[in-house]
C-alpha cells in the first residue's frame, strides 16, 4: 500500500539533499557507482538512480539497469532501525538484489557512501522520521517490527 | 555538605564550549554514569558536542542522551535534542535535555530519564563515596588536550522501568566520569578505560580506575595509569612504565548491539578488536596490583568521524573485574561488574 510519502520523491529529496549539504559524500557515491543505472522497487513504487561516475540523478524510467533492488517500505524502516541487517534481509528474501557480482559490489559501495553522507546530513533525520511515521501509521500493527 | 560532596561540587561543573562566545569550535563534553543493579547494567551519558560539519553554524551543538541497558540482551537508544530543549549552563552542575535531566544537588547526583522510543526509564539518586580525581591537559596526539574527572565509587538508589517492569535499585554500585576538551572523532587516538569497585561489599574500601590512551593501532601509548582509592581518598597512582597491559584473545560476539541503530547500516558486522580479557599490572616501590577484566558482552556507540567518511566506535563492554595486590603493606582484593570502554576505528 502506497503511503503519503512517495518513495520516488523521497529518494529524489535524499539525493538532492546530499548534493546540497554534503557534496563530497555525493561525489563519493557517484564515484562508487561509476557509470551505472540502478532500479529500486519498493512495494509498487519505482525509483531509478543513474550515475556517470561524477554525479547521481533520478531517471524518469528504467533504461538498462544493471542492478535491481526490490523490498518494501516496511523493510526500509526495519533496516534503518537495525531490526535486522541488510545481509539478513537478503537471506530472508525480504530484500531481493539482482545483478552481476561486480555491479552488486559497486551498488553496495555506493549505498555505503550514501549512508555515510546521510548520517552526517542535518536534514536526513527529518526525512527519515517522515518516512518512518508514514510507514508506522499505515501498518496495522502500529510499528514496523519484524515478524519474528 | 560533606568534604566529598564539596569536592565534587567544586570540580564537576560544566566547562561548556567557547564556540558560542566566538571561541574555538569542536568542543566535546559529557557526563557519564554506570550503575549495577541486580541483574541489570545501566549506562547513561549526557553529552554536548559542537557541530563541526561544513557549512553549519559553529556555535550550534548536539545535545545527545545515550542510554544502554543490559539484562540478558542490550537495549537502549540515542536521543538528540534541539537547543530550545537544552539547559546546561557553564559552571553549573545540571543538564536538562527535554524532559530528561541530570544534576548534582544536595550532595547527590540525580538522574531522571525516560526514552521516547524505547520502554526504558531511569530514576536514580547516586551518592558519592570517594573524592573525584581530576586530570587536566592530557595530550592525545599533536592536537589539543582532553580533560577528565573520574569518580569511581557511588551508591545508587531508585528505580528502573524496563519494558513495563519496575526494578527497585537499592544501594547499587555506581561509577561516574566527566570528559571535556577539543578533540575530533577520527584523530589518531584510541582509549581503553575501565574501573573496578566491589559489588555488594560496602565494607571493602578499594576502588580503582584504569586508563590507557594510545594511537589507533595500539602501537604507541600516549599515557597510561592506574588509580587506586582506599575509602574516600586516592591512595596510589601508577603511571607510564609502572603499568603493563596485556590484551588476551578477542571477544567473539555473535551480535553487537549498536547505537544509533541506523549506524548498523554504515558499520555492519560483529568483528571488533575488543579483547576477551584485559590484564593490567602495576608495580613500583614495593607495591603491586593486578586487575583482570573478563569481557562478557559488547554494545557499540558508532560515531561519524568529524573530518573523514569513517566512523569511531566506542565499545561498551560489560564484564567482571577482579583486582588483587598489596599496597603499602596491605593486601587488597575486590570483584565486581564493570563496563570497560574500548574506543577504536
Amino acid at each position: 500500500m502506497a503511503g503519503r510519502v512517495p518513495f520516488r520523491g523521497w529518494v529524489d529529496r535524499g539525493l538532492r539533499t546530499l548534493a546540497r549539504e554534503l557534496p563530497s559524500a555525493h561525489a563519493r557515491l557517484a564515484a562508487a557507482l561509476g557509470a551505472r543505472e540502478v532500479r529500486i522497487v519498493v512495494d509498487a513504487e519505482e525509483a531509478v538512480v543513474e550515475s556517470d561516475g561524477h554525479r547521481v540523478w533520478l531517471r524518469d524510467e528504467a533504461s538498462a539497469p544493471c542492478v535491481t533492488l526490490a523490498t518494501t517500505r516496511r523493510e526500509v524502516v526495519v533496516l534503518a532501525d537495525a531490526e535486522r541487517s541488510l545481509v539478513e534481509s537478503v537471506l530472508r528474501g525480504d530484500t531481493v538484489l539482482r545483478g552481476r557480482v561486480a555491479d552488486l559490489a559497486a551498488f553496495h559501495d555506493g549505498l555505503v557512501e550514501f549512508l555515510r553522507g546521510a548520517v552526517r546530513s542535518p536534514s536526513f533525520p527529518g526525512l527519515m522520521d517522515a518516512f518512518r511515521a508514514d510507514v508506522v501509521s499505515s501498518d496495522p500493527t502500529g510499528r514496523p517490527r519484524s515478524d519474528e | 555538605m560533606s568534604a566529598i560532596e564539596r569536592a565534587v561540587a567544586d570540580a564537576d561543573w560544566l566547562r561548556r564550549s567557547p564556540a558560542a562566545r566566538g571561541g574555538d569550535g569542536g568542543h566535546k563534553e559529557w557526563w557519564h554514569f554506570c550503575v549495577y543493579a541486580p541483574g541489570v547494567d545501566v549506562l547513561v551519558n549526557f553529552s554536548l558536542v559542537d557541530d563541526v560539519r561544513p557549512g553549519c553554524d559553529p556555535a550550534r551543538e548536539f545535545a545527545r542522551l545515550v542510554v544502554l541497558v543490559r539484562e540478558r540482551e542490550w537495549d537502549g537508544d540515542v536521543e538528540v535534542f534541539e537547543s530550545a530543549e537544552v539547559e546546561a549552563a557553564g559552571g553549573g552542575l545540571h543538564m536538562r535535555f527535554g524532559d530528561n535531566r541530570v544534576a548534582f544537588e544536595g550532595g547527590r547526583y540525580v538522574i531522571e530519564v525516560r526514552l521516547q522510543r524505547r520502554p526504558i526509564a531511569v530514576s536514580l539518586v547516586l551518592a558519592p563515596r570517594c573524592v573525584p580525581s581530576l586530570a587536566n591537559n592530557i595530550r592525545l596526539d599533536p592536537g589539543p588536550p582532553i580533560n577528565w574527572l573520574v569518580l569511581p565509587r557511588m551508591v545508587a538508589s531508585g528505580t528502573l522501568t524496563l519494558g513495563g517492569r519496575t526494578v527497585a535499585v537499592e544501594r547499587a554500585s555506581a561509577y561516574h566520569d566527566h570528559n571535556w576538551g577539543h578533540f575530533a572523532w577520527g584523530r589518531d587516538f584510541a582509549w581503553e578505560w575501565g574501573y573496578g569497585l566491589p559489588e555488594g561489599d560496602d565494607a571493602n574500601p578499594w576502588s580503582m580506575v584504569f586508563v590507557r590512551l594510545s594511537d589507533r593501532a595500539h602501537t604507541r601509548a600516549y599515557m597510561q595509569a592506574l588509580f587506586l582509592w582506599r575509602g574516600a581518598l586516592q591512595h596510589r597512582v601508577w603511571r607510564a612504565a609502572d603499568v603493563s597491559v596485556e590484551r588476551v584473545g578477542l571477544l567473539r560476539a555473535s551480535r553487537v548491539f549498536k547505537l544509533p541503530r541506523v549506524m548498523s547500516l554504515v558499520a555492519p558486522g560483529t568483528v571488533t578488536d575488543v579483547p576477551r580479557a584485559l590484564v593490567v599490572r602495576a608495580r613500583g616501590d614495593g607495591d603491586e596490583v593486578e586487575c583482570r577484566f573478563d569481557a562478557e558482552d559488547v554494545a557499540a556507540v558508532v560515531i561519524p568521524n568529524d573530518h573523514d567518511p569513517g566512523v569511531t566506535v566506542i565499545h561498551e563492554v560489560s564484564g567482571v573485574v577482579s583486582v588483587t595486590g598489596r599496597v603499602r603493606g596491605e593486601a587488597l582484593a575486590m570483584r565486581g561488574r564493570a563496563i570497560f570502554e574500548f574506543l577504536g576505528a
